[in-house]
């Protein structure tokens, strides 16, 4: 009996520690479903390489304007163009896996075991010898405690991701976005010229009324063209800055990664690449 | 001193601009220029708007270049951002195999040999996926 008495303070405080625990293991627990939604964006925005061909069909595209004494020099070009292609697609293909991993990291299912622990829950339960409360009561606590170390562990893995991955990923966006603007968009403004310059030469050369009214809507037509591409590029370019501004914040606040702050900034982010890369598509 | 990806844009850019400036003075002066002159001016044209592609095709080769080495360190971290996931994903194949295992307790005490082959099975179906 006094044995039983002078061990009840000892259980509560026993109690109270494994309460403490549980409860600072559990708020550890955070959802970071808006890093994985801006991962998950940022990896289907990786995904479009439209652009790259155009860049790759630019010579043969200028054929239909270019005097034939340039074609040969065109062909050229096309060839040294298309041995860049591997390069240029390995870029959106590793911008993309790159999104996919941190995405996969930052699902919250990675670390939910309760699934599996409830099956070995039952098979205890079948078990003889084995109270179903106490079984129970073990089961609920194991799926809080496997889910709060994996969970803490995960944590650390995205940190040390986002910390080591954020230099060169800035580099190799900064590098696209250089690539997209400066020699997709030079492309644009060639071939605004070579239009241009070929309607021009023509219109000058006709005496033709009604075959000057033709070539002028033709060259319209090519003109509306080019500048609905050149709009697709300038999107690309601003989808690009927006990915690296994103990761930029997640490497500024990779310490806490569940900041209310950050994951408000993640979802303005995801909401932005949704709203350009439905205008580039639609181009 | 090498040449970067940005002094070629700019170069691409330059060529651009005098391929321009001599389309501007053609059609000016398409009156008083010979069809001959004409020809010559624009064969200029294009000689300089290509000369503007070609330098953008070597500023991407240069940009291309320049990124390398950012583009090797990248892969390192998805390697071991896989790898990350792969051990989280094998937390839950090993909840698995344990409870295979406390299946085949069961049975190995409960002296049911068809019960053992059967739970046996199980162990074996559970540790199967799990990594090497």
């Amino acid at each position: 009996m006094t044995q039983q008495h002078a061990s009840l303070p000892f259980m509560k405080i026993k109690v109270s520690l494994i309460s403490l625990l549980l409860l600072g293991l559990t708020q550890g627990c955070v959802d970071l479903k808006a890093i994985q939604d801006f991962a998950n964006i940022s990896a289907e925005s990786a995904e479009y390489t439209s652009l790259v061909d155009n860049y790759l069909d630019f010579p043969n595209r200028q054929k239909r304007y270019q005097p034939e004494n340039q074609h040969a020099h065109l062909d050229t070009m096309a060839q040294d163009r298309l041995t860049q292609k591997s390069a240029l697609l390995l870029r959106h293909a590793m911008i993309e896996e790159y999104m996919e991993a941190l995405g996969k990291l930052a699902t919250d299912e990675i670390v939910d075991q309760s699934e599996e622990l409830s099956q070995l829950t039952t098979t205890l339960q079948n078990q003889a010898g084995t109270k179903p409360a106490e079984t129970e009561a073990f089961g609920k606590i194991a799926g809080i405690l496997t889910k709060a170390v994996s969970d803490s562990w995960r944590k650390s893995q995205l940190q040390e991701l986002i910390e080591q991955s954020n230099g060169p990923l800035q580099i190799i966006l900064t590098s696209l976005k250089q690539i997209v603007v400066d020699a997709f968009g030079g492309d644009d403004q060639n071939e605004q010229f070579a239009i241009h310059s070929y309607y021009r030469t023509l219109l000058a050369q006709s005496n033709d009324p009604a075959g000057k009214a033709a070539l002028a809507e033709w060259q319209e037509l090519r003109v509306a063209a080019l500048e609905d591409h050149s709009k697709a590029i300038q999107a690309y370019g601003t989808l690009l800055d927006t990915i690296s501004e994103g990761h930029q914040q997640l490497y500024d606040e990779r310490k806490d990664l569940a900041k209310e702050q950050l994951l408000k900034q993640m979802k303005q982010s995801v909401k932005e690449l949704k709203d350009l890369l439905k205008t580039i598509k639609k181009i | 001193m090498a040449l970067t990806a940005q002094e070629a844009f700019e170069l691409s850019k330059q060529f651009r601009d005098f391929a321009i400036t001599l389309g501007n003075y053609r059609f000016a002066n398409w009156q008083t220029l010979s069809p001959l002159q004409r020809r010559d001016i624009e064969d200029e044209e294009w000689s300089l708007i290509n000369a503007s592609s070609d330098m953008t095709t070597k500023a991407v080769g240069l940009a291309l270049e320049e990124s390398e080495s950012s583009l090797r360190s990248i892969t390192k971290s998805i390697t071991k951002a896989k790898q990350a996931i792969k051990k989280l994903q094998t937390v839950k194949q090993i909840i698995n195999v344990a409870a295979a295992v406390v299946g085949l307790g069961a049975a190995i005490i409960s002296k049911d040999p068809g019960s053992i082959a059967k739970n046996a099975k199980l162990v074996f179906d559970a540790a199967a996926i799990l990594p090497a």
